[in-house]
């Protein structure tokens, strides 16, 4: 799934470490996340909006468009 | 800030335990059933604590994995049931290689380090929990 983890994070300075550390997962999976290697839980996705104070669609964009029910 | 991710320092110890008991074991079967001529109960107990040894080592992993994040998590099982599915290939090929085809027979229990050994290989090259 692509986001814009990696440009939030450059925009505060933060090292994957840090983000890794602020929301209770490895580095490995910030990277992970970064490079498009693991699509994140809603949980996940929420906690790393929340840390970056932003709403989750500014990290992860919706990949599924809107469809009106018929 | 979260400082306390989980330490994989008491798996580590847990392990080399583990495959010390395993090794140990083996070592005590093959004397005990060659040289010393043990008694079955002693064989028993030997081969039992054994079994153990690879019980308390799937245990360990399996609290190991428990305490990781949803990626570790996934490659983890990825990986595992790669693993898992090239042990049992190898041992179903080499057993019935074994009984119709006359290969020589190998101990059962080599299936366990050959599995852990598969882990090994597989590791590097499954980084993707996505499927």
């Amino acid at each position: 799934m692509k986001s814009r983890l990696r440009v939030l994070r450059a925009e505060r300075g933060w090292t994957q470490e840090q983000l890794a550390a602020a929301i209770g997962v490895s580095r490995q999976a910030i990277n992970a996340l970064e490079t498009e290697r693991h699509d994140p839980s809603l949980d996940l996705a929420y906690r790393i909006a929340a840390a970056f104070a932003v709403p989750v669609e500014q990290v992860f964009a919706n990949p599924h468009p809107a469809e009106k029910m018929t | 800030m979260n400082v306390g991710w989980p330490s994989s320092r008491p798996y580590v110890v847990g392990s080399l335990a583990m495959w010390g008991l395993f090794l140990a074991a083996i070592y005590l079967l093959a004397w005990g059933s060659e040289d010393a001529q043990l008694p079955d109960a002693a064989m028993w107990s030997i081969a039992i604590a054994l079994a153990a040894s690879v019980a308390g080592q799937f245990v360990a992993a399996y609290r190991l994995v428990a305490r990781q994040d949803e990626y570790i998590r996934g490659i983890t099982a990825k990986r595992i049931i790669a693993a898992a599915g090239l042990t049992i290939t190898l041992a179903v090929l080499w057993g019935v290689a074994e009984q119709f085809l006359g290969v020589p027979r190998a101990p059962v229990w080599i299936i366990y380090p050959l599995f852990w050994g598969a882990v090994g290989m597989v590791t590097p090259l499954i980084r993707d929990s996505r499927p």
